[in-house]
């Protein structure tokens, strides 16, 4: 059984009240995990429910002028096959373009890597983490909301696993050091709304997180 | 019915929202969802315009009452609407009738279109693309299929739903507050707040097959 997000996040997130730099991570997760796309689609159709409802409102405009504007609008393409070596999710490759590679990586401890990934939202930091096979993040808790969505390999945390594609929500109340897959490491996107704040012997090593 | 196809402006003489039966004033029928996706079909096969026309005298003044409720301006509403139809129009060779329904898609697609108009006011240099953040129904690759008994019943369970729990969905869909804003707004704990949540969405859970 897979890791969702929890249905409070879900539906922010479905009724687009989520943070841009929150709903990139959401994007990624339903992109990844067909549980996940199931909530997520039963929360638009609610939205569809809610749209059936409405009482109509009177229009300004003119069908014709409408109408006019169709002949010149073209369909749509079919969405283009991505060839990729690694299969970037769609809402990550907008950011992130076509490659893991291309990113500015930065070593921040014994095997482990990071790279940011610019929004334009300064209230939020989000990045890229790679970790080597067996290998701890520093523990540490949160000052305020973290989103770790996995994209490749694995990690465990607390007695729980999170696989490709699933979602982690943590915040104050939890003081965790998750541990990558000591066969496949693990590479994840992260989404932060405030700084970590480092509890462990290592919180000296990985003071550049919490420069915020 | 026949569609004149040299239209007459949708004003009519006297409109009054509050009097005014829901479809009457435009001299429609009211739309199934059968028939919506009949009309999508139409639209994809041979860019039928009178379907179009259909569809936009049904929705348009619904996706206009969606964006007015979520606090756009008259004009801002109606042009979203407008390019929510658009896009209706653009996208219907490639819809998938049997993942979802309109009604569902339209408004991902007006969710989409308001995202992106709020964005693109708070920060004009971005490069937005609204496709980016948010899909729309049904490109989910393993979308269930959207049965019509179960939006009826979704539709019916809304309508059942205590005023605590309406009021949570209302807040999060029309005022787009987050399940924490919501807590804030009401002036309850957290926890409550997710609870009406989960409960209001648990009905709906049981409601749209797995």
């Amino acid at each position: 059984m897979s890791q969702t997000a929890d249905t409070a996040w879900m539906l922010d997130y479905a009724s687009g009240a989520l943070s841009e730099p929150f709903a990139l991570a959401m994007a990624t997760h339903v992109a990844l995990n067909s549980e996940a796309a199931q909530q997520y689609e039963k929360l638009n159709v609610l939205g569809g429910a809610l749209l059936d409802d409405m009482e109509e409102e009177y229009l300004d405009g003119e069908l014709n002028d409408i109408l006019n504007r169709l002949d010149d609008i073209e369909p749509a393409p079919a969405p283009a096959a991505v060839q990729s070596e690694i299969n970037i999710p769609a809402p990550l490759r907008a950011y992130i373009g076509a490659s893991y590679d291309d990113l500015n990586w930065r070593t921040l401890g014994p095997g482990i890597k990071q790279a940011l990934i610019e929004t334009g939202v300064s209230t939020h930091k989000v990045g890229l983490l790679k970790i080597a096979p067996g290998r701890p993040v520093g523990q540490h808790t949160h000052k305020g909301t973290e989103f770790t969505v996995v994209l490749e390999g694995a990690y465990d945390d607390g007695g729980m696993r999170f696989e490709k594609g699933d979602l982690q929500l943590a915040d104050s109340s939890l003081d965790h050091q998750p541990l990558a897959d000591k066969d496949s490491g693990c590479l994840c996107l992260f989404v932060l709304d405030a700084p970590l704040k480092f509890t462990g012997p290592l919180s000296k090593w990985l003071n550049p997180f919490i420069t915020f | 019915m026949a569609i004149a196809s040299n239209m007459v402006s949708v004003q009519p003489e006297a409109y009054n929202p509050a009097i005014a039966s829901k479809g009457s004033w435009m001299g429609d029928m009211t739309l199934t969802m059968e028939d919506a996706a009949r009309l999508v079909a139409e639209i994809a096969a041979k860019r039928d315009k009178q379907a179009f026309a259909a569809l936009y005298r049904h929705f348009a003044p619904k996706l206009k009452a969606f964006a007015l409720k979520q606090g756009l301006s008259a004009g801002v509403a109606e042009e979203i609407a407008q390019e929510t139809m658009i896009q209706l129009w653009r996208k219907a060779p490639t819809f998938d009738v049997r993942k979802a329904s309109v009604s569902t898609w339209l408004f991902t697609i007006l969710r989409n279109k308001r995202i992106d108009y709020l964005r693109r006011e708070a920060r004009p240099d971005l490069d937005h693309d609204e496709w980016r953040l948010q899909t729309e129904a049904p490109e989910q690759p393993d979308s269930i299929a959207e049965r019509g008994e179960d939006r009826l019943r979704v539709a019916d369970m809304l309508k059942a739903l205590p005023d605590e729990q309406k009021q949570v969905l209302h807040l999060a869909y029309f005022k787009e507050l987050t399940h924490a804003e919501i807590a804030e707004e009401l002036d309850l704990p957290l926890g409550t707040v997710k609870s009406r949540i989960r409960l209001a969405l648990g009905r709906m859970r049981m409601l749209v097959k797995e």
